[in-house]
């Protein structure tokens, strides 16, 4: 049976990782001050966004190299409709994620044809020009400014101002994504996607509308992405384009590089070990060179692929 | 045997014609397959015997000829597409009406609506991708034409885009486009080339769409399964989910289904789970259920193969080659194991070099050539023809 | 109509000049893409950042950050012969190891040393944007070579546009009349029978780097002369850029890449000068993706794949 399988199906293994999380918030100060809580929440949504993106190169095969994209559309939709009508997340939440599957879908329409490469290059200039968008459309976005002074999330009326009622929150998120890719994952949805992955012609010649379920992993992937944007938008409450440069998608991508493509677990696990690096990165290194944490994350791209491309928990047994 | 001929026609291909660039794979090949038959398909390598299997089958587009699978016709399937195309593209041009309707009303604030309007005219393209990529059936020529008004709509919404743009944005137009007597013209000639490069460009593309068929997924519903010569297993998933794979086409469960976890969503699960164990069990590979694919040895994989086809429930099995690479007992197996199949009252067509294998198996047996057909008849038929003689030991 | 379009029109020229100087550039790095894709069929991500390590080699060599400050013509030989070596390491160190591997990894592992090549410079030269100092430039580069009116073309704009048609007439050359130049278009057209034909499959996947990556550097020299600016950055933009300039020209045909970088470089200029300037960078991504989907094979690219 497959680490995924066993993992999420078996009490014995998931319930005390369940308990280990649930009571992080509430460890001595010394251990889960403000600041390490905001490093957990801050991998919690990273973990959504690597769930969500492995439903694309993982699931289906193709290389999505703009997620990012989704991340900022989902963050900027929750952000505007949040500054301007004082929506609840409750409301902002599903519309965010609806948004992110209608852009998910229109940006897969058209690439269905494509061969692996080119359509890595397409997502890339896709999310790029949203970013674009993001930055020169001013009458919407305020471009450069950013949207600054967005809500808090709130809960039946009450404002959740807490760091660890966000915790809570991202984690019921994370929770929920966690559940719908696996029930996906291992039903008619999901073998349809990996008979795309393996091999398209004999996917068709068994029945696959191979473009109609491409379309449902964009349109998926895409929503979680966006979900995790608009929670993202309403904690942080400030956003800007320069947050959803380029770089962040290849860091999500490396989440799952790491973890093992295809892999759920290895998608938590790559979240679970790089995302506390990159803050531990963030604090070591002077600010200059902040950035050049990312020369890291380069070079373990490449020492993955060259030496474990499966990633840490690949899906396949050996 | 004789029960078998007075079977209804299940498959019938007419003058199948396949043309790759200059070379002709197919020509004007004519076939057909009774309920319950075995027929044989034979011909030296190269003979276009395995493009003739792709074009019934849609994996190749055959570039004439007519096929008719179990009361349906595959390649010409006109019926309602017409009316399909006209309403949408009517709904497409009511929604860009739509939203030049505020602006002759001047309700909307001039900015937002030009940008609506770009976003709808990219959006417009994007539709009409999904036209040429999802087209369901075969559209006429004068689409062709529905095609050229919905690149010029796209073009002028473009072009008065940044028409207005210099206006709104309160500079002088001449300041934005110093060079605009030269941009009309060339705006107005971009107009006039884009439909042509696009129908240039994109020729093999507009064609493939226009002379669609139906696909390779719509046809395995309507009951043609088939193997490869060049095994194309999942080989990454378990010998299970190969087989559970098959089951796709009889399923139904959709995304909300599968999430909440709905009963019928369940049930149909543990269906396919059942219905594959007994294909696996039928090709005897009941004891690998857990196995990768990859990891059986060649000849359980052909098996594996077949077994994800009979999930399908087909009425009509092609075999490419089924016992290629395989040892006499292995052969055998496999000859045992098609027989079983067309006893449980399955269509075979099948590929197959070695004519001991296919006088023994076929009822009746179609010879190819160099893409044509030259002979058709029983095995004792065949085994006499000349031509065929001169086939397989001349030249 | 007729004084506005006069007035207008010295304008008009003096973009052109600007958009052919930038895209014989853009020209230059696409076939560096377009070679290596040719040959073995993977979209080397790095090479944009080849192209910026031209750029700070010469740019260290010629203000002595390593110690030794070298004269100008020679800072840039040794940079381009740098950047041909480093063209070559990327292949040894990165790819080779993947060549069996599925094109994912390969794509993914070029992705990895884009972004590991950048932040290196990052750490070595730091995130501010440096410039030549005057006095060690030629000084004449910046005179005008040619002045109709309004409109000048600066030395530098006329050496740019004669390095980089000289160079593409050598490629050509190369390509076309010499023992290497058929090994590469062999493997281009079928790696095992060429290496089955007695051709040494690594040498000239080697060879087809040190060519593509070399040209890169010279690029990258003079894009940092011409906007005299460096920065660690600087091989990201202009690499998609050039990239899309690839694929416009059909990526593998290398005066696709020459006229794709042409086109390329107008279309910027003109879209920035005329449309809209905050979207000069969006112009190459969305002809990028307008070819790939209309047209994937680009303007003189071979059939790459069939499907089945």
């Amino acid at each position: 049976m497959h680490l995924d399988d066993r993992l999420f199906s078996e009490k014995k293994f998931y319930l005390p990782l369940l308990a280990a999380v649930l009571i992080l918030p509430w460890l001595p100060m010394g251990i889960a001050g403000p600041y390490v809580l905001r490093v957990a929440t801050l991998t919690l949504v990273y973990m959504v966004l690597a769930l969500g993106l492995n439903v694309v190169p993982g699931f289906t095969g193709l290389l999505d190299l703009g997620y990012v994209g989704f991340f900022g559309l989902g963050a900027y939709t929750a952000g505007l409709l949040t500054v301007h009508y004082q929506w609840s997340i409750w409301l902002v939440l599903p519309l965010a994620a609806l948004n992110g599957a209608l852009w998910g879908v229109l940006r897969g329409a058209p690439t269905l044809r494509l061969s692996d490469d080119y359509f890595a290059i397409v997502t890339f200039g896709f999310s790029e020009l949203i970013i674009l968008v993001i930055r020169n459309e001013l009458w919407l976005t305020k471009g450069p400014m950013g949207v600054p002074g967005i809500a808090r999330p709130d809960f039946f009326g009450h404002v959740l101002n807490q760091p660890w009622q966000n915790f809570y929150l991202i984690l019921f998120l994370l929770l929920v994504v966690l559940w719908v890719v696996l029930r996906i994952r291992s039903s008619r949805l999901g073998r349809a996607w990996f008979a795309v992955r393996e091999d398209e012609i004999a996917a068709e010649c068994v029945g696959v509308n191979v473009a109609n379920y491409k379309i449902i992993a964009f349109a998926l992937s895409a929503a979680i992405g966006a979900l995790a944007g608009a929670f993202y938008a309403r904690w942080f409450r400030f956003i800007h384009p320069d947050m959803f440069k380029f770089w962040e998608s290849i860091l999500i991508l490396c989440l799952i590089v790491l973890g093992g493509m295809g892999s759920v677990t290895g998608a938590l696990l790559g979240a679970l070990i790089l995302i506390p690096l990159t803050e531990v990165l963030r604090i070591v290194l002077p600010a200059e060179l902040s950035n050049a944490r990312y020369l890291l994350f380069g070079l373990l791209i490449v020492c993955m692929m060259r030496w474990r491309p499966a990633g840490l928990l690949p899906v396949q047994k050996e | 045997m004789d029960k078998r001929k007075t079977g209804e026609i299940l498959l019938q291909a007419h003058k199948l014609v396949k043309k790759f660039g200059g070379l002709t794979a197919v020509k004007e090949v004519s076939l057909e397959v009774r309920a319950g038959e075995i027929i044989g398909l034979i011909g030296p390598n190269g003979a276009g015997k395995t493009t003739f299997f792709n074009c019934l089958n849609a994996i190749a587009v055959p570039t004439s000829g007519e096929i008719t699978f179990a009361g349906h016709s595959l390649v010409s399937q006109v019926s309602g597409a017409s009316s399909r195309l006209i309403f949408r593209s009517a709904l497409l041009f009511a929604l860009l009406s739509l939203f030049w309707l505020p602006l002759v009303l001047g309700v909307v604030w001039p900015e937002t609506f030009f940008r609506l309007e770009a976003v709808l005219s990219l959006s417009s393209l994007a539709l009409f991708r999904i036209y040429l990529l999802r087209p369901l059936t075969r559209f006429r020529p004068w689409s062709r034409l529905l095609l050229i008004i919905f690149v010029l709509v796209d073009g002028i919404c473009a072009v008065s885009w940044l028409w207005r743009s210099a206006e709104f944005a309160e500079v002088s137009f001449f300041g934005l486009f110093p060079f605009y007597p030269m941009l009309v013209p060339g705006a107005l000639l971009l107009l006039i080339a884009a439909p042509i490069l696009l129908l240039l460009f994109n020729l093999s593309q507009v064609k493939e769409a226009f002379g669609q068929h139906l696909r390779a997924d719509a046809i395995t519903v309507f009951g043609m399964g088939r193997t490869f010569q060049n095994i194309r297993l999942f080989s990454s998933l378990s010998v299970l989910d190969n087989v559970k794979l098959g089951r796709h086409c009889r399923t139904r469960a959709n995304f909300f289904g599968i999430v909440f976890g709905l009963p019928q969503a369940r049930k149909e699960e543990l269906d396919s789970a059942e219905k594959a164990t007994e294909c696996l069990n039928f090709v005897g590979l009941g004891q690998q259920l857990e196995s990768l694919a990859s990891s059986l040895p060649y000849g359980a994989q052909r098996r594996l193969e077949i077994a994800r086809a009979l999930a399908t429930e087909p009425k009509l099995l092609l075999l490419d080659e089924p016992a290629a690479g395989m040892n006499p007992t292995e052969s055998a197996e496999l000859i045992t194991l098609v027989r079983r199949i067309s006893a449980a009252g399955i269509a075979i067509l099948i590929i197959e070099h070695d004519m001991k294998v296919m006088m023994n198996l076929a009822d009746r047996i179609y010879v190819l050539d160099h893409g044509e057909l030259i002979a058709s008849g029983t095995p004792a038929e065949i085994r006499s023809n000349a031509k065929v003689i001169e086939a397989y030991l001349g030249a | 109509m007729l004084t506005a379009i006069l007035e207008h029109s010295s304008l008009f020229l003096q973009q052109l000049v600007n958009g052919i100087t930038l895209g014989s550039i853009y020209a230059l790095i696409a076939v560096g893409y377009t070679m290596v894709y040719g040959v073995i069929q993977l979209i080397n991500f790095a090479h944009g950042e080849i192209y910026m390590l031209g750029a700070f080699i010469s740019f260290s060599l010629l203000t002595g950050l390593f110690g030794v400050g070298l004269p100008f013509w020679l800072a840039v030989l040794v940079a381009v012969l740098v950047c041909a070596l480093a063209g070559v390491l990327l292949d040894i160190v990165a790819y080779r190891p993947l060549r069996r591997a599925p094109r994912l990894a390969a794509l993914i592992t070029a992705i990895g040393m884009s972004i590991f090549l950048q932040n290196l410079a990052l750490l070595i030269w730091g995130a501010q944007i440096k410039s030549f100092p005057r006095n060690l430039i030629p000084a004449f580069f910046n005179e005008p070579a040619l002045q109709f009116g309004d409109v000048v073309v600066s030395w530098l704009q006329v050496i740019i546009l004669l390095t980089a048609i000289f160079l593409m007439l050598a490629l050509q050359l190369i390509v076309h009349y010499t023992r290497l130049g058929r090994a590469m278009r062999a493997i281009a057209q079928d790696k095992t029978a060429a290496s089955l034909m007695g051709v040494n499959v690594d040498r000239v996947v080697s060879y087809t780097f040190a060519l593509g990556s070399g040209l890169g550097g010279v690029a990258g020299i003079l894009v940092a002369l011409y906007y005299n600016a460096v920065y660690p950055t600087m091989g990201y933009f202009a690499g998609i850029k050039a990239f899309a300039a690839a694929v416009l020209g059909g990526i593998g045909s290398i005066p696709g890449a020459i006229l794709g970088g042409g086109i390329l470089g107008l279309a910027e200029v003109f879209g920035g000068g005329y449309i809209s300037s905050s979207y000069s960078d969006g112009i190459a991504y969305a002809v990028m993706i307008l070819v790939i989907l209309v047209k994937p094979n680009g303007l003189f690219g071979r059939q790459l794949r069939d499907k089945a």
